[in-house]
């Protein structure tokens, strides 16, 4: 089965259209398409919104983390602790040494 | 023995099989392109002398920043500078032998070359499945509450290794 749709226009600059076209077993449009029903949309805009928010999101933790006041915390503790390489990272160092021609 | 060697057109990608098609994918479709744009720089392992890819990882910078900034005066209020180790495989053929270890290690230690030309304060990985995790927490990456795919290293704690084992 083919799920198929475009990217949303603004009336403002008129972008220019274009189409993203693949495929999907029929159990999984099935889900796809009870979702889309839930939600009220259209399946072209239940998609694109789906489809952009998971590529903002791939995008922003690739450029960028972002952490939350517990996690600034500790990783604030870590760098105060001066922790010393642990046994696995100095072995890490001989397996390097063993393996890899300079 | 194996070589590590920024990728290239010269490099034989297409077999290469990790077992994660994600990552394969990557390598024989988008590393090169992306190497080349200065997305993110593929190094690649091959035996000495052959083109084969058996493995590879992936660098990049990149920052942390903190969703409030501190309130302690003399933590840093800026994002940090850092560098991620994005993707990191081993073919299935040399599976076992400690190359994606080995990898790890050439990533840190090159790593700690570019930080003594510019600031860098961090090493993140990402961490794929439970598996990559408890490998990263063993090489003693710190892993967060909030954010499940990252892990982090002090760029200290690399140099320190490299001076105690003369790296």
């Amino acid at each position: 089965m083919c799920l198929e749709f475009h990217m949303p226009a603004t009336v403002q600059n008129k972008p220019k259209i274009e189409n993203i076209n693949f495929r999907v077993s029929a159990k999984e449009k099935r889900l796809i398409e009870k979702a889309v029903n839930i939600s009220g949309r259209s399946l072209t805009e239940f998609a694109t919104q789906a489809l952009l928010d998971s590529a903002n999101k791939v995008i922003e933790n690739e450029a960028a983390t972002t952490l939350s006041d517990r996690d600034r915390d500790r990783l604030f503790r870590l760098l105060d602790a001066e922790r010393s390489p642990t046994r696995a990272l100095v072995k890490a160092a001989k397996i390097h040494r063993k393996l890899i021609k300079e | 023995m194996f070589k590590i060697e920024r990728i290239s057109e010269d490099h034989l990608l297409p077999g290469f099989d990790c077992g994660d098609e994600n990552k394969n994918r990557f390598l024989t479709k988008f590393a090169l392109q992306n190497s080349k744009g200065g997305f993110g720089r593929t190094y690649v392992a091959v035996k000495s002398g052959q083109k084969a890819v058996l493995g590879f990882y992936t660098i990049s910078s990149s920052s942390v920043r903190f969703e409030n900034i501190p309130s302690k005066r003399n933590l840093p209020r800026y994002p940090l500078p850092s560098i991620l180790i994005g993707k990191l495989a081993v073919d299935s053929s040399v599976k076992g032998q400690g190359l994606g270890t080995a990898l790890m290690f050439d990533a840190l230690k090159r790593v700690a070359e570019i930080s003594e030309e510019i600031g860098i304060f961090l090493v993140e990985v990402k961490a794929v499945d439970a598996k990559a995790k408890q490998f990263y927490k063993r090489l003693g990456f710190l892993e967060m509450l909030d954010n499940d795919l990252k892990l982090f290293m002090a760029i200290k704690t690399v140099r320190k290794v490299l001076a105690q084992t003369d790296e």
